[in-house]
């Protein structure tokens, strides 16, 4: 559940919504059919947004199997699609906090202790740079805001 | 404050949304199982955990200073340091459980974010860890929003005598060397976060050394740093 949301419901507890927490709940509630539709579109091209990526990403890093091994790539992938599947659920529930609860806060340390900051930097930003070429404008930009805010806790 | 508990795990019997195999954990509904029933708060690692007040940790710090006076810093640092050696040991346990290798053979910064990420969670603060200098025997850890430190406010003195000894425990135990740890900087004294000083109880008595001569926690890395 979206964590306004829920928070709103525990504060009016025992009374009745004020207008404008009525307004805000009709807002979210109207949202969701949208959402949803979006989120299976996302859901639907996430192989077609990581091949782009990986396809211009991997040549940037030629020796990034030397360092990191064999699987390094397959993790790369792994962990991108990771981020954009949170992103999604993230958006689907028109909420920030889920993104930075379930995965920023504790995957920012992890690429900080691995130094791996620097590398990921132009994976982030080719899947920035792909949505437009790959989803129509209301789609690239309803996900963009979860997209960024991965980026600038991830690698800057 | 953790203890490990021999309770069966009580998640299977717990609807999960996630699977064990789920790494980022930490958010307070993946990582706290609640208990009503029996009273109890397990969290993902099949630790005890008690929910405390900062009366609680006034009290404890004011009550132990009136029994000991000056000796509770120490009292607190011991404390730590056999916490910080059993942890090491549990946290060696479930490490392996979660991620099928053993602790001696991972890359350490993430073996360090991994142990940390638990006291995080729980509400120790944050922490970074510079290992520049471990070649040279020693490292320093920044700790942000340190439980104690901020419940007891400015008092013009380090306080963090349970973490530095946590940190020394731990780390003896996970190096199998003896390590100690000292404040040199703390949020207690008007600074904006902890810093802790770990290496060889010589290195430890120079720091406190120069710590009574009134030098600045830059001044104490810059002097190690020239060693």
């Amino acid at each position: 559940m979206n964590s306004m949301f829920a928070e709103l419901l525990q504060n009016a507890e025992g009374r009745y919504l004020h207008p404008d927490e009525l307004e805000s709940l009709r807002a979210y509630v109207e949202g969701i059919p949208k959402r949803v539709r979006i989120y299976q579109v996302l859901h639907s091209k996430e192989s077609v947004l990581l091949d782009r990526v990986m396809e211009k990403f991997q040549p940037t890093l030629p020796h990034l199997t030397r360092r990191h091994g064999i699987l390094a790539w397959e993790r790369c992938r792994r962990d991108l699609g990771m981020v954009w599947r949170y992103c999604c659920m993230a958006m689907l529930l028109n909420d920030e906090d889920y993104l930075r609860d379930k995965l920023l806060y504790w995957l920012e340390t992890i690429l900080k202790s691995f130094k791996m900051r620097d590398e990921c930097r132009p994976a982030y930003k080719l899947m920035l740079d792909s949505l437009a070429s790959i989803f129509t404008a209301e789609e690239s930009e309803i996900i963009r805001p979860y997209l960024l805010l991965a980026k600038t806790m991830l690698v800057g | 404050m953790t203890t490990p508990t021999s309770r069966p795990d009580p998640r299977p019997a717990v609807t999960m949304s996630v699977g064990r195999d789920k790494h980022s954990h930490y958010s307070y509904r993946d990582f706290f199982r609640f208990n009503r029933e029996q009273g109890t708060i397990i969290d993902w690692n099949n630790t005890q955990n008690l929910l405390l007040s900062e009366d609680f940790i006034v009290g404890l710090q004011t009550g132990l200073e009136r029994e000991v006076g000056d000796a509770s810093a120490a009292v607190m640092y011991t404390i730590g340091i056999d916490w910080g050696k059993r942890d090491a040991a549990h946290f060696s346990q479930w490490y392996e459980r979660e991620y099928g290798v053993g602790v001696k053979q991972s890359n350490l910064l993430f073996l360090l974010e991994t142990w940390w990420w638990p006291f995080t969670a729980q509400g120790w603060g944050k922490w970074e860890v510079e290992t520049e200098s471990k070649q040279k025997g020693f490292l320093f850890i920044n700790l942000f929003d340190s439980m104690v430190a901020r419940t007891l406010g400015d008092v013009g003195k380090p306080v963090c005598h349970l973490y530095a000894g946590l940190f020394a425990g731990f780390f003896t135990t996970m190096t199998s060397k003896e390590l100690s740890c000292i404040e040199i900087q703390c949020y207690a004294m008007g600074e904006t976060y902890c810093k802790f000083l770990l290496g060889g109880q010589e290195r430890i008595d120079a720091a406190n050394f120069w710590i009574s001569e009134g030098a600045s926690a830059r001044e104490i890395a810059r002097r190690l740093h020239q060693e």
